[in-house]
């Protein structure tokens, strides 16, 4: 029954990839960041609360 | 530079800390009460404002937004004035949130147990009381967001990124979920109906776990446990990458609370393939939290505050653990509706914001006094003694958990249900008894914490006004150098972060919700299946007033296990009348999605008055007051035009005769009792919950149930 019902919203198939292509997007964008930013500056950040 | 002088406010910090000591109290002492009606039911008072349908909401909105939700703001004001290096942003607006939460405390604990409720998960409070938190969540956001624009500190730490997402998703969360049509003053229509509400609601549920009782905390966990451990978190660089993947996977998740319903499949694959990857962010906020103790395990062993954090960190890991599992379907299979859940939720809810809230009172309340901890052997004590509450809590509830959905499943060598739902209900009540052992063991902690602390506020004095100092920020600041990444650039401006922060979670939800909405006009409508009279309807919102879905599910999943005893399983044009749905997510009894026609009038009768001599054993409550109570009428017609109003075809004009009908219903039912000899009036309360009871499941019914 649901597979009907599935099949009768246009495009469904698609929603799975999207999603698991918009995350894995995300997290290698985040990862690059992360990659790149500078020691100095995460040091610092670091020690925000014990200032 | 230019060095400015400011003060901290501690007054706010020291009343929200109060207010979560006492509400913690409260909470748990309902908590209590109902854990003891599992398994003594005249523990109820004989009394409908302190049925177990009506106090166990009070209990989780107790725990969730009056204990909790006060240490989050505790824990939030202490924290963002340092690290925004500002006083909160105004004074007025700290006032009207502390006020305004405490009041709408108040009205919860009111209304709760007058039978007010919308009966969706959490989300309990009616319309009033709706509108009255949006305003002060608003209070609470504008308050933020004042103190972070006018920070001397040139970067947001993580902590207040985590605030952040907690401000914008719970505002998402509240308003979409809460969308009612009033009736009344006390009454409202979920704007959704069936499936649609299942899903916005367990999209509310989930994230609400998620926003309300995971990120502030894990904001706070950021800022107290470098702070109690004097040293920075283990990885700056993971905690970015756990608060962003974190927001962007969780609000996927909802649909795991709805596997095996009539929600279509590839929703459910989504909520579980997006549980699943959530391991990934929440482990890795839990590591790094740990890892921050690394090289500092010799002072956990002497410093109360970390051993309340070591514990509430690792509660955090197993349930975080224990959920992407729960959700993988032959998991939930077995799991779901069971005691399994409720160990889960407190292994959360004790654990990590139990622990974690512990930890930062005994840290924070001697700071603002300028003392020292009236006793830490005290504290030592409620550890101890928290702990092994914990463990006599959930040990026995994992046990139950097990029994009840392994007996559930059951068939004897000739293809039979081997037990009756009470069989179950008898198995498991002296692990019900242990678990109110191991709640005692957490409240009487609790008390000695709240002791303890009272006598350190009493040693002390209270710095209301705590003075700082720091350089202003540069009006004209040009980054140079490695600040001009542009991550680095997004924690300069806090709204621009804010928007991303909406888009992140907007996707997740835009892309689970989308389709199920476009559901609406594909649905396949079931010609039988048709509105509910005007006398049922009556009963249904008794049903909803009694909390019947605290302990009843209406919704039988595809196992045969089910449909032996349930009959023909659910299908989704089944409720498309449904404002709300009303699935529940419990069976302490058993499903009642085919109730209706399986028993006589006159046994739903005797079985409301005393459960007991229609089911030897049961443990529900009796609910002799609707006998006694006369129905309200005069509210039918209003009833009629709003679920029109909301799409349920009723025919134009039929608001007119509908309490002439409602009528007609309640005297055949009266009849029909006295027959076998009882006299109820046909205007009693107990006449429409039996219509509606005698209803439920009947538009389709294939398959006859063996029993129950």
């Amino acid at each position: 029954m649901f597979r009907n019902l599935l099949h009768e919203i246009t495009g469904i198939g698609i929603y799975q990839m999207f999603s698991l292509v918009v995350f894995s997007g995300f997290f290698v964008i985040v990862a690059i960041w992360l990659f790149k930013t500078k020691k100095e500056y995460i040091d610092e950040m670091k020690n925000k609360p014990l200032e | 530079m230019q060095t400015e002088k400011f003060q901290y406010d501690n007054r706010i910090v020291r009343n929200f800390a109060i207010a979560t000591m006492v509400f913690g109290i409260v909470g748990m002492l309902v908590g209590l009460l109902i854990a003891i009606q599992l398994y003594e039911p005249a523990a109820n008072l004989g009394n409908q404002y302190t049925s177990f349908g009506r106090i166990r909401p009070l209990h989780t909105n107790a725990i969730i937004f009056a204990f909790v939700g006060n240490a989050v703001f505790m824990g939030v004001y202490y924290s963002l004035q340092r690290l925004c290096k500002a006083r909160m942003f105004s004074d007025l607006l700290s006032n009207i949130h502390f006020w305004g939460w405490q009041l709408i405390i108040v009205a919860a604990a009111v209304s709760l147990p007058l039978g007010l409720t919308t009966s969706k998960e959490y989300a309990e409070l009616e319309w009033p009381i709706d509108i009255a938190i949006t305003v002060i969540w608003v209070v609470f956001g504008w308050n933020m967001f004042g103190t972070i624009l006018k920070r001397r500190e040139r970067h947001m730490y993580v902590a207040i990124w985590f605030y952040i997402a907690t401000f914008v998703t719970v505002a998402v969360l509240h308003l979409v979920n809460s969308f009612e049509l009033p009736v009344s003053m006390f009454k409202s229509y979920s704007w959704y109906a069936g499936v649609q509400d299942a899903l916005v609601q367990w999209w509310y549920g989930h994230n609400a776990v998620a926003f309300f009782l995971t990120t502030p905390f894990l904001g706070m966990m950021y800022y107290y446990l470098p702070k109690a451990v004097d040293r920075p978190v283990y990885s700056y660089k993971l905690s970015i990458l756990h608060f962003w993947t974190l927001i962007f996977l969780y609000i996927w998740a909802g649909p795991h609370h709805l596997l095996y319903s009539s929600l279509p499949d590839w929703a459910q694959s989504l909520g579980v393939a997006f549980s699943i990857m959530l391991i990934a962010p929440s482990w890795g906020g839990m590591i790094n939290g740990l890892l921050t103790l690394r090289g500092a395990w010799d002072k956990v062993r002497d410093e109360p505050v970390l051993k309340f954090f070591a514990v509430g960190v690792t509660a955090y890991g197993m349930s975080t653990f224990e959920g992407p599992m729960l959700s993988l379907k032959n998991v939930n299979a077995i799991a779901h509706f069971t005691d399994w859940i409720v160990a889960h939720v407190h292994v959360g809810a004790l654990g990590w914001n139990g622990f974690m809230t512990f930890g930062i009172l005994y840290w924070l309340i001697p700071r603002i006094y300028n003392t020292k901890l009236h006793s830490k052997k005290m504290a030592n004590f409620h550890f101890w003694i928290g702990t092994l509450g914990i463990l006599f809590y959930t040990v026995p509830m994992y046990w139950s958990g097990f029994t009840q959905g392994l007996m559930w499943k059951e068939f004897t060598e000739a293809g039979q249900l081997k037990y009756e739902f009470l069989d179950t209900t008898k198995q498991v009540l002296s692990l019900h008894v242990l678990r109110s052992f191991g709640g005692t063991l957490f409240l009487t902690g609790t008390i000695v914490m709240v002791y303890n602390i009272t006598k350190t506020m009493l040693a002390g004095k209270l710095i209301a006004n705590e003075n700082a100092e720091a350089p202003a920020l540069e009006k004209n600041y040009t980054p140079t150098g490695h600040a001009s990444y542009w991550h680095k650039a997004l924690e300069r401006k806090p709204m621009t972060f804010m928007v991303l922060s909406i888009v992140v979670i907007l996707i997740g939800g835009a892309v689970e919700m989308l389709p199920t909405f476009l559901i609406k006009t594909n649905i396949p409508t079931i010609t039988s299946v048709k509105p509910y009279t005007p006398l049922e309807l009556q009963g249904r919102d008794l049903y909803i007033r009694e909390g019947c879905v605290g302990c009843h599910s209406q919704m039988i999943r595809p196992f045969r296990s089910e449909t032996e005893r349930y009959g023909e399983y659910s299908k989704a044009g089944e409720y498309v009348y449904d404002h709300p749905f009303l699935w529940g997510s419990k069976r302490t009894g058993p499903d009642l999605m085919r109730e209706g026609g399986k028993y006589p009038n006159s046994w739903h009768y005797n079985h409301m008055i005393d459960p007991r001599s229609m089911s030897p054993g049961s443990i529900m409550p009796a609910y002799q007051w609707l006998a006694d109570q006369t129905l309200t009428i005069s509210t039918t017609k209003a009833k009629i035009n709003a679920m029109r109003t909301l799409g349920v075809p009723y025919e134009k004009g039929y608001e007119e005769k509908a309490e002439e009908d409602l009528k007609t219903q309640a005297k055949s039912i009266s009849d029909n009792l006295a027959i076998e000899k009882i006299k109820l009036d046909s205007d009693k309360e107990l006449i429409a919950i039996i219509a509606y009871l005698q209803r439920l499941g009947t538009d389709i019914k294939l398959n006859k149930p063996s029993t129950n």
